[in-house]
């Protein structure tokens, strides 16, 4: 086993490699509210994010003793969340197109959430919901690789490079699916700004 | 940057912040456990192999393309050798035969214009 010697979760996939399953729950505690970011800002449901974010830790559990080290491990197990979620929302779309029964209203919008950024500005917490709303509809309207950057990206923080590797891209490829994206948003947000 | 985009990344950002309850994601591992153990109770031995086959042949990238081939020619060779050679016979196709057929001694009607029987016929007559 060579796992890239860079990589923080290095000692961990090695015990887990050999058979330790602790190793892996502390795996699986570390990526799963990153991971749930990702799945629900892309699926925008809590029921369909649950179930594929127990499918994609039981597939890298599976997979693990394949892995080989080439990328961290966190480029890897986001590389099968983004491939599993992708799948999911196509075999999603062609199954019953979207309905409201698929999404939520919004993350905001769900008490067992916690929420710390829009509490320390009261001017805009009359007018967020309704944004947040707007917004979760204009992301639904992106095409699933749209949105995929977009909550990478935007929601999740990630440089370019790192989500270039995760979906196997060109940087600049990354780039112009931001830039369309971001132009289709702010098309979708436009009348509520014009207010 | 004009001042929408940067509220909708604003937006955006915020969108990062939610995250459910604690309490959530300590079920989430015990529920995580109780699928592993259903899953492996529940899947079969020939699942597991056509699985750990799947992940096999992912992994090993471009030199798959070699193996499947390799796979490929060994199937056809296996199978012209395995085929059923006995019929031939049933769809109406003799095996040839090496052996020469006997010869018939041909024999001249003599002719009844008062010719001997062991006169040879005229050159002309054939």
């Amino acid at each position: 086993m060579a796992v890239k010697a860079n990589d923080p979760d290095q000692e961990l996939v090695r015990r887990a490699q050999e058979g330790d399953t602790q190793a892996f729950d502390d795996l699986v505690i570390k990526y799963s509210r990153k991971l749930y970011g990702l799945v629900y800002n892309m699926t925008s449901n809590k029921e369909d994010t649950h179930d594929l974010l127990q499918e994609i830790f039981a597939k890298a559990y599976r997979s693990l003793r394949h892995f080989r080290g080439k990328s961290t491990f966190y480029t890897w197990i986001y590389s099968i969340a983004t491939n599993m979620t992708l799948n999911f929302l196509k075999k999603r779309g062609r199954r019953r197109g979207l309905s409201l029964d698929d999404v939520d209203s919004g993350i905001q919008n769900d008490t067992s959430f916690v929420d710390q950024g829009h509490r320390a500005n009261p001017r805009r917490q009359s007018n967020i919901h309704e944004l947040q709303k707007r917004l979760n509809e204009a992301l639904q309207a992106l095409s699933e690789d749209h949105r995929a950057v977009v909550t990478m990206f935007d929601i999740q923080g990630m440089p370019h490079a790192e989500i270039s590797k995760i979906l196997g891209v060109s940087e600049g490829t990354v780039r112009s699916r931001l830039y369309y994206a971001h132009k289709q948003l702010q098309g979708h947000l436009e009348d509520f700004w014009k207010r | 940057m004009n001042k929408e985009f940067q509220e909708l990344q604003e937006l955006l950002e915020e969108r990062g912040q939610g995250v459910p309850a604690d309490e959530y994601f300590e079920g989430f591992l015990s529920d995580f456990h109780r699928r592993q153990r259903q899953d492996l109770m529940k899947r079969s031995a020939r699942s597991l192999l056509l699985e750990r086959m799947g992940v096999w042949l992912r992994e090993m990238g471009g030199s798959k393309w070699a193996y499947g081939a390799g796979a490929a020619y060994v199937l056809v060779i296996v199978g012209l050798f395995a085929w059923p050679r006995g019929n031939a016979s049933k769809e109406g196709i003799e095996p040839v035969s090496l052996e020469v057929p006997e010869q018939k001694v041909l024999h001249f009607e003599a002719e009844r214009s008062g010719k001997k029987e062991n006169e040879p016929p005229k050159a002309t007559e054939f």
